[in-house]
């Protein structure tokens, strides 16, 4: 029977025309290793997705898809988890939990299988695999190829019929990658698992398969073994062909007879063959032009290392840079090409040689694109290169720059719904306005399909033209061998050689072209396809390729201005904002504490202090905060879910009752036991119901993510004693998701970062005051009393932050410590406390200050995502 | 790093051990339990992270607990053996020296086997034992923990790269460059949460009847080292449940320190507050004297 029979699929996305995939109809057969490939959008992904009802996105759908003969629908999730075996394209963000072998066992824990079966399974799959040896490890420490197959791994402990992969290999480096695909092809073979991928590396993958699906604009238009595709390619004269393995390529063009070389080998015997019956032309050498400038950046025996007990990682370091050079630096991983490129942007410094740079702008496209991509489209995007610049003021050099990399079309689309060319021409877009007279470049050419690559090199070609020095670190053979003016090679911290790509990749048996492999024997100099074919009397084919329109128009985008504060409120909002910092400071740094203990009546005398304190801190609220939008008048429902009202109401019952027993029978130390006791009574109906509903995959995701990015936020803030970002992240938490979530980030946040800083008798009371802030900022903006905006929301945030988690941390100091406390401790703790929690509150009012809009978005646009609200 | 053979034990009996140990420091204020605690706090502290580790981990304690001990005596009056009168004729008692510096060793040993507890008792050992009775807030726990290094190194290398594109050159533009680092952060783990909760569901997250395996198996050892654990502890609980070892501060020192059953008492809370230190050196002598054969 068919593992999979595809009939007649056609998928439509909401709100769109056009269908992304017309008229699909394919069979998969058991032990089946079937390629699907296609130029990117062509609807790949989306195909595979269809194949899983679980990832299967939303949209219009006709046609029938049987697994096993059964229709998918109909086929339980149980059995799809088992059955079916999914590996997506990230490796890092596949994985779900912190251990490999937790990660192993997932799958089953999921599916209920008992712990002898899963420890027998994971045992038997870790040896498959090699994975013993990194069994104990956390997933943090792999490298990208350990965490792929780690990904593999534990789908394959499901014993799934059929293993779908969604590119698995575009993060990873040609040898973890090759790797990787021999991993699978064992598979394949040994275990008889039926392979759908698809894949960029065809020239790996192509000689293991014996189908190859191509799909162009949703329809498949070759379904056939990968020579007979290849033939139906060729008729077509389709622009996949250049995506073909090289091999494949040159016996197309040049027209031989033999049967179609899958591999490198049979290339090389084929010309062989070929070259016995005729003449070949030999290629002229094209030895490197010295330049005649000066160089622009020049490293003179440059050492380098981390720390002054490490190893060193740049040995004497030698090179030049011209202005107007595409310089190449290939090299295996590790070798400290990635650690050159940050010496060549001056981040790192080198303590023995010099380097020397003419260049005034030296700036770098990291290899992820996604750290530059920071707003809510490519416009603003880009606009953020130019700091309090308006729009018309830069418009010509944007609009020169979105033509050069050709992002005309995609300026109000969100960065992170583009494709991976689409943002990497962003984020070079973004560097690019900084006008660079070096651009460095980190793998740029990693996970992108060959028509990207095409596009890539042109826009590098306009730029060197341009007299920029483009130094770019690469794994890509190909594409240097292909576009570079020089290429280095980079081994054990130094350049070793360094040529024009033809002397260069010509003396290389290993780190060299396809094309060379193939054909060194005969023709030495022939370094790319079409010089082989040049070689064989052939004619090379001309790709058309869309030209470089001259500007675009970037149309400024419509602009909201927020209503005007009327001048009595600014005045009233000064004074008392004044009044409020001149107490705080007097309060906190002026006032004698001695008096707390020598006078009784402290309150009396100095109440009324911290009275005006306040007042004229909720005066200021009140004079800058502005009324609500319609739209968020809409989102603030007023109601609040029974479950939360029920939770709440079940925390207060048990404070009461905890009191009463505990100043019963207490004994020596009942303040903190009573304490204690309500503290984790009041936490538990959280804890219990969000367990008893058993939360969805989605929400705990959310939830994980944002306690760790409120945790990991303190790293980037630790230059700043006090100012953490995890306060407000609890806060935006609440107002973007509920109460109860809220709560639960909150208190997971500070339960967590114990974990990693150290727990303490503290832990509880952390985890309440956070929980009840985030708890606080949901209910509060349910009932329409807290807004949606940076006023509100920061002035209380700080707050909060003063009242509720200085309010608990103060006490619960005393209470911790001391056995009889008493309300003068208490207020001492207060009063010793008020510098720290001022600065906290601020550090909170400030993060929401300048946070609050763009994080909402963020977690807005998430929403959306996971379908939990409607736009 | 597995030198602590207490650590290898089944993660139920690290915790008993613990919650017993700091259960018993925090609650208990007898002068000669603190002084156990503390001590054989320490000698754990110090075998567990060595001379470097403990001094790090514990030197900041000694001047806080100083400043706790000598602020009691300050402000509380109580007790009736008045050694001097302050400067506003509130007079300084031995009960309340003694008092502050109970309170102070009890905090010293809390913090201390806090500290112990963190290097024994590892995330994975709390994720397992909470993971049957709590499996999804403990899988909350994972992948938190999972997250934030992911994050981290990522928020690390966008502030890299920005300072790369531009120099801050004060205060501001440094808030405002950490500003936007972590903003890109956020949009970029958004995105990745999606793809996690892809890869939850498609291994089958959210079907009925999850299970939690671990790597951890109960032994014999294990089941022993908790029977001796609950005898020493009940030895230990039992004589302050029948009132035999009450002990008052004030109004003045009042009670049995060193009677039988006290000495018996005392015995037994040594043992168990020291079990993992007698597993500890039991298993560096029974090596010793496996190499010594070879």
């Amino acid at each position: 029977m068919e593992r999979f029979k595809i009939q007649n699929l056609t998928f439509t996305y909401p709100e769109q025309e056009i269908p992304v995939l017309r008229n699909v109809s394919a069979v998969l057969h058991p032990g089946d290793f079937a390629v699907l490939a296609g130029p990117s959008g062509c609807g790949k992904s989306t195909m595979l997705r269809q194949l899983k009802t679980v990832l299967a996105p939303h949209g219009k759908k006709e046609g029938e898809i049987l697994f096993n003969g059964t229709p998918l629908d109909q086929v339980d999730n149980r059995t799809q988890s088992a059955r079916i075996g999914f590996v997506l394209q990230d490796p890092d963000s596949q994985i779900v939990t912190d251990k490999v072998w937790h990660e192993l066992a997932f799958g089953l824990e999921s599916l209920g299988v008992d712990s002898t079966t899963i420890r027998g399974r994971v045992a038997e799959m870790a040896s498959f695999f090699g994975i013993q040896t990194w069994f104990h490890m956390e997933v943090t420490q792999l490298s990208g190829g350990q965490k792929q197959l780690l990904n593999l791994a534990s789908i394959m402990v499901l014993q799934p019929d059929v293993l779908i992969l969604d590119e698995p290999t575009s993060q990873l480096d040609p040898i973890a990658a090759t790797d990787f695909l021999q991993t699978l092809g064992r598979i394949n073979r040994e275990l008889g698992t039926t392979i759908l991928i698809c894949e960029h590396r065809l020239e790996d993958v192509i000689p293991m398969a014996n189908r190859l699906l191509i799909l162009d604009k949703g329809v498949l238009i070759a379904d056939d073994t990968p020579v007979g595709s290849f033939e139906i390619l060729r008729n077509l004269n389709h622009p996949m062909l250049h995506s073909m393995p090289t091999p494949m390529q040159i016996w197309s063009v040049l027209n031989w007879d033999t049967p179609c070389p899958m591999t490198v080998s049979d290339g090389r015997n084929q010309l062989t063959e070929w070259a016995d019956e005729h003449a070949l032309t030999q290629i002229p050498e094209r030895p490197a032009e010295v330049p005649k400038d000066e160089p622009l950046i020049t490293l003179d025996e440059v050492w380098f290392r981390y720390e002054k007990d490490t190893p060193d990682i740049l040995k004497s370091v030698s090179m030049k840079a011209y202005p107007g050079e595409l310089l190449c630096i290939l090299g295996g991983n590790g070798t400290g090409k990635s650690t050159t490129l940050s010496v060549l942007s001056g981040i790192r410094k080198p303590y023995r040689g010099k380097f020397s740079c003419k260049a005034k702008r030296v700036t770098a496209l990291p290899q992820n694109p996604q750290m530059l991509l920071v707003k809510k489209n490519v416009r603003e995007d880009l606009l953020s290169v130019f700091p309090g610049k308006k729009l018309h003021e830069v418009a010509d050099k944007i609009g020169e720059m979105v033509a050069l990399c050709r992002l005309e079309g995609l300026l109000d689309r969100h960065p992170f719904d583009l494709s991976g060319g689409e943002q990497q021409r962003t984020a070079l877009a973004k560097v690019l306005l900084q006008n660079p007279e070096v651009l460095l470049l980190d793998e740029p050419t990693k996970g992108v399909d060959n028509d990207f690559k095409i596009t890539f090199a042109q826009i590098l070609k306009e730029l060197t033209d341009r007299g920029v020095c483009v130094i770019m670190v690469s794994h890509d053979v190909e594409f240097c061998a292909q576009y570079a003016d020089r290429c280095g090679l980079f081994f054990d911290g130094s350049i070793v050689t360094m040529d024009a790509p033809q002397p260069f990749f010509a003396g290389k048996s290993f780190y060299t072209t396809a094309a060379n492999r193939m054909a060194r024997h005969l023709l030495p100099n022939a370094v790319t396809s079409e010089d082989v074919i040049v070689a064989c009397g052939g004619e090379v084919p001309k790709r058309e390729l869309p030209g470089c329109p001259e500007k675009v128009d970037v149309a400024p985008p419509e602009e909201r201005k927020p209503q005007k504060l009327p001048l009595w409120r600014k005045i009233l909002g000064a004074v008392s904002g004044a009044v409020f910092i001149g107490l705080l400071l007097y309060t906190s740094l002026a006032l004698d504490l001695s008096a707390l203990y020598q006078e009784g009546d402290f309150i009396g005398r100095y109440g009324w202090l911290y009275a005006v304190m306040f007042l004229s801190f909720g005066v200021f609220a009140a004079c800058i905060s502005r009324k609500p939008s319609r739209r968020e008048q809409r989102l603030m429902s007023g109601k609040l879910s029974t479950r939360t009202k029920l939770t709440i109401l079940l925390s207060l019952m048990l404070i009461p009752l905890t009191l009463w027993v505990g100043l019963k029978w207490g004994g020596g130390r009942k303040y903190m036991l009573i304490s204690l006791a309500i503290i984790l009574e009041t936490m538990l109906p959280f804890f219990l119901i969000f367990e008893g509903r058993k939360p969805q995959a989605r929400e705990l995701v959310i939830l994980s993510v944002l306690s760790a990015l409120a945790i990991g936020g303190r790293a980037v803030f630790f230059a700043m004693p006090g100012f953490k970002p995890v306060a407000a992240m609890v806060i935006l938490t609440g107002v973007a998701f509920g109460a109860e979530a809220g709560f639960m980030v909150g208190s997971m946040t500070m339960f967590c970062s114990n974990v990693l800083f150290g727990q303490g008798p503290w832990t509880p009371w952390q985890m309440f005051a956070m929980g009840i802030m985030g708890l606080l900022a949901g209910v509060l903006f349910r009932k329409g009393i807290l807004h949606r905006e940076r006023f509100s929301l920061s002035i209380f945030g700080a707050l909060v932050t003063f009242l509720i988690y200085g309010g608990i941390m103060n006490p619960a100091s005393v209470l911790m410590y001391q056995a009889n406390p008493d309300w003068q401790m208490v207020l001492t703790a207060y009063i010793t406390g008020v510098p720290a929690d001022a600065i906290h509150a601020l550090a909170t009012g400030l993060f929401l200050w300048f946070l609050s809009e763009p994080m909402l978005e963020k977690l807005d646009r998430v929403k959306v995502k996971y379908g939990l609200i409607e736009r | 790093m597995n030198k602590d053979a207490f650590s290898g034990f089944h993660p139920a009996v690290n915790l008993a051990f613990f919650v017993a140990a700091l259960g018993m420091t925090m609650f208990i204020q007898q002068p000669v339990y603190l002084l156990i605690s503390m001590i054989s706090g320490c000698a754990y502290l110090l075998y567990l992270q060595g001379k470097k580790g403990f001094l790090r981990q514990v030197g900041y304690l000694a001047p806080i607990l100083i400043l706790m001990a000598i602020m009691n005596p300050m402000f509380n009056h109580e007790g009736v053996t008045v050694l001097w009168y302050l400067h506003n004729d509130n007079p300084v008692t031995v009960e309340a020296i003694c008092f502050g510096l109970a309170s102070a060793v009890m905090m010293g040993a809390s913090i201390v086997w806090f500290n112990c507890c963190n290097t024994v008792f590892t995330s994975d050992k709390i994720i397992y034992l909470f993971g049957r009775v709590i499996p999804a807030l403990s899988l909350l726990i994972s992948m938190t923990l999972r997250f934030v290094p992911q994050f981290k190194n990522f928020l690390q290398s966008v502030l890299r790269t920005q300072k790369a594109m531009h120099k801050p050159e004060n205060t501001k533009e440094k808030l405002q460059q950490a500003l936007s680092a972590f903003s890109a952060t956020v949009s970029w783990a958004m995105e990745q949460s999606i793809i996690s909760a892809d890869s939850m569901k498609s291994r089958g997250y959210g079907v009925q009847g999850r299970t939690a395996f671990s790597i951890y198996t109960f032994e014999k050892r294990d089941g022993i080292a908790l029977g001796i654990l609950a005898l020493l502890c009940a030895g230990a609980a039992f004589p302050h449940l029948f009132g035999q070892m009450g002990f008052a501060y004030y109004p003045s020192l009042t009670g049995e320190l060193l009677g039988p059953v006290q000495i018996l008492a005392y015995l037994c809370y040594g043992g168990m507050c020291n079990l993992p230190l007698i597993i500890d050196v039991m298993e560096d002598r029974k090596w010793n004297a496996l190499r010594s054969k070879i």
